[in-house]
């Protein structure tokens, strides 16, 4: 259920989408701001242009209302009364009425200062100031030529002074007086129309081309921002943090330059309404576009998950719907080919199960013969079990009675028999006891493949020396060196592996009967294919030549005579060996020594 | 006071003679009670006004009852469980040996077919069990 969470998230249908609407975005959110940004640079150069070209216009207005202001002046300069004030001193009530008609065109005082010998005159009007004076030092020279004088401000009001020089009555005389005019600022109709034209909420002001005294023509002001030079733009933060656009033009014939300002946001205003405009419909397409690729794609992932669901339930060992597409494109050809292989799925399980079911009942079959036959084994094994219990207490009652019952012959009427009787009676005795031996070798025998095997580390060394220390014990008169390899231990079941190593000792023991030396070793190597145990003597050996009669049972390679025995004890080992999964094998030489090799698999393994 | 009495429990008739000939050829001249089979041996056990035997030699196949089943229910009875009893058969079968100690056999003994083996033996058992061994006080309930 985890995986099929996941993969919503990763499926194609909310994935191809997403990917087409991030795609759009981009692309529409990039072309609008790349518009936007032309269309800023554009409107930024053509408002700087508009602003130049403005600066210049309202310079040329401030510079011509100050070229008529001195014209008037120099006008009044030139009247007659004046001249005659200037070069006699004599009526100066004249020279006042002259004064008077450039009072009245809006200058705040008029005066006319005289520098001239004679006696001093002073006369004031209203604000017409008529003054002749030898001069002194430290009072206002006449100046040079006519001029504009910079802006000054006094109680708070802006003005500006116009000087215009008057000359001497004699040709060619050197000035001696000047004409002052002081007058307000007053805004034209030709500024608030620049103002107007330019728009965009545009500042205009006025000030000294210095820097000290501007004013928006009705208060004093701030300066302006210093631009770098006349007539360009520059672009700053006002007091209210909006960006300005703003321009410094000198006026011509005067101390004064014009500023022309307007907003920034203002001016860019067209181009952010076009951001806007562009935005809204490309956020439209994006959202238009999306929804139809997720149609679009939902056509195609729906089509896909359902055969995807089929395959999971094929997947699972489910039989998958059928899908019913009815599609000539590519989904379609999927859809058929799924179908037809699901079919094929479907019948190659269904034949799989078929012969499944025919296996199982063959198996069962086999399973059930099988048991019968472990029943049939269970009881021939009861049988053997029964057989050889019986053998083993009913077999030897008569031969104790056979054995008994002659000796008791040879004891109750020993003299009436002479020695051929207690020959023969000896005889009967000997071998009732022989059949004693080979019935209990038989029973051994049988028992060995009878019982369980019950695997355990078993310390083979350990059980070789103390079997040898029993035969040593068995009969002190013989000379016997025995060496037992320390260490050398198995997996096995210790009664049967007791049994085998009892027989091959005793074997040795056996066959050494005759040595003045007796050496019996037992020990373990590794060859090749693991290890390999062995019980070596140096007693009578035997013939190669008859080594494969040595594991048979009742084969005897010696004559009962020279060693006695019943030809059954390495059966019982080769038997106990073979049950654990070994091999076992000898070499030997008559006279001088027999070697009995064995494997147990737990050590090939 | 009588010798200590001996009680064979065995159903061979050849058995019975070569024991009862080994028994007198090493000297023991104890009575000797012949039981031929298991019910047999363990009425005359059980009978209250039976003495107990000192020693009770049991062989193990027996007709009508066989020697395992004698020996449980001896030793099932207060007045027989510490009779002791040793098992005297031909067989040496492990299920017999281990069945004979856990129903509390004293001892097991195997009779070899050498008559002179079984003589010995038989006088082995005599000196053993009728001699050294102190055989358990008798219980009077």
């Amino acid at each position: 259920m985890e995986s099929a969470r996941l993969a919503r998230f990763s499926s194609l249908r909310w994935r191809l989408p997403l990917l087409i609407l991030t795609l759009l975005l981009s692309i529409g959110t990039t072309y609008a701001w790349m518009a936007y940004r032309s269309m800023e640079g554009a409107l930024r150069s053509g408002g700087g242009a508009r602003l130049n070209d403005a600066g210049a216009e309202l310079a040329d207005i401030f510079a011509q209302a100050a070229a008529t202001r001195l014209t008037e002046s120099r006008r009044v300069a030139d009247d007659p009364a004046i001249r005659r004030f200037v070069s006699t001193g004599e009526a100066p009530d004249a020279a006042v009425d002259a004064l008077k008609t450039l009072a009245g065109r809006g200058n705040a005082s008029i005066a006319l200062r005289v520098r001239a010998a004679g006696p001093e005159q002073r006369i004031e009007s209203g604000n017409v100031l008529l003054e002749r004076s030898p001069g002194s030092p430290g009072a206002d020279p006449i100046p040079a030529h006519d001029m504009v004088s910079e802006l000054h401000v006094r109680d708070g009001r802006v003005f500006f002074r116009t000087q215009a020089r008057v000359p001497s009555s004699q040709p060619g005389g050197e000035a001696i007086a000047v004409l002052t005019a002081e007058r307000g600022l007053t805004q034209s109709a030709g500024m608030t129309l620049i103002q107007r034209l330019v728009g965009h909420d545009a500042h205009i002001r006025l000030g000294n081309a210095r820097g000290d005294v501007w004013t928006d023509l009705s208060s004093r002001t701030e300066a302006p921002p210093r631009s770098a030079g006349p007539g360009e733009t520059v672009s700053y933060l006002d007091a209210q943090g909006q960006n300005r656009l703003g321009v410094a033009v000198p006026v011509r014939g005067t101390p004064w330059a014009v500023w022309l300002d307007f907003s920034e946001a203002a001016l860019l205003a067209p181009a952010q309404a076009l951001l806007w405009k562009m935005l809204l419909p490309t956020l439209l397409v994006t959202i238009v576009g999306a929804l139809a690729v997720a149609i679009a794609s939902k056509r195609i992932t729906d089509p896909l998950e359902q055969v995807a669901n089929a395959a999971d339930a094929i997947a699972v060992g489910g039989d998958a719907p059928r899908l019913h597409l009815e599609r000539k494109d590519e989904i379609g050809r999927l859809a058929n080919a799924f179908n037809e292989m699901a079919a094929r799925v479907r019948d190659a399980r269904e034949s799989l199960e078929a012969r499944v079911r025919e296996r199982t009942r063959e198996l069962e079959g086999a399973r059930e013969e099988l048991q019968r036959r472990a029943v049939h084994l269970t009881t021939v094994n009861r049988e053997l079990e029964a057989f050889s219990y019986s053998v083993s207490h009913d077999l030897r009652a008569p031969l104790r009675s056979i054995d008994g019952f002659s000796q008791a012959i040879l004891e109750d009427c020993g003299p009436q028999l002479g020695p051929e009787g207690h020959e023969h009676l000896t005889r009967i005795r000997r071998a009732a006891q022989r059949m004693g031996q080979l019935i209990d070798d038989l029973l051994n025998l049988s028992r060995v493949s009878r019982t369980e095997m019950q695997r355990q580390d078993v310390d083979l060394s350990a059980m070789a020396q103390g079997l040898l220390e029993g035969l040593a014990a068995s009969d002190t008169s013989r000379n016997v060196e025995y060496r037992v390899q320390p260490e050398v231990r198995s997996m096995g079941d210790p009664r049967l592996l007791m049994v085998a190593l009892t027989n091959l000792l005793e074997n040795a023991w056996k066959f050494t009967r005759d040595r003045q030396h007796t050496v019996i070793e037992f020990g373990a190597q590794q060859n090749g294919h693991g290890r390999v145990y062995f019980v070596r003597d140096n007693g009578a050996g035997f013939d190669m030549a008859y080594a494969n009669k040595l594991f048979g049972a009742f084969q005897r390679l010696h004559h009962s005579a020279d060693f006695p025995g019943t030809g059954i004890g390495l059966a019982t080992v080769q038997r106990i060996v073979t049950r654990h999964g070994g091999r076992i094998w000898a070499d030997g030489q008559p006279g001088q020594y027999a070697i009995f090799y064995f494997t147990l698999d737990s050590e090939a393994a | 006071m009588k010798s200590p009495m001996i009680a064979l429990v065995e159903d061979n008739a050849d058995d019975e003679a070569l024991t009862l000939r080994a028994l007198k050829k090493n000297g023991i001249a104890n009575e000797i009670v012949i039981l031929r089979d298991g019910a047999e041996a363990l009425r005359f056990l059980m009978a209250p006004e039976n003495q107990l035997p000192q020693l009770v030699l049991l062989d193990l196949k027996l007709p009508r009852k066989d020697g395992l089943e004698v020996l449980r229910e001896l030793r099932e009875n207060p007045r027989t469980e510490l009779l002791p009893i040793v098992i005297l058969t031909s067989s040496k079968e492990e299920r017999d040996l281990i069945e004979g100690y856990r129903l509390g056999a004293n001892s097991y003994v195997r009779k070899p077919v050498d008559f002179n083996q079984f003589s010995e033996a038989v006088r082995q058992l005599g000196l053993y069990w009728l001699v050294l061994n102190e055989r358990p006080p008798i219980q009077t309930s």
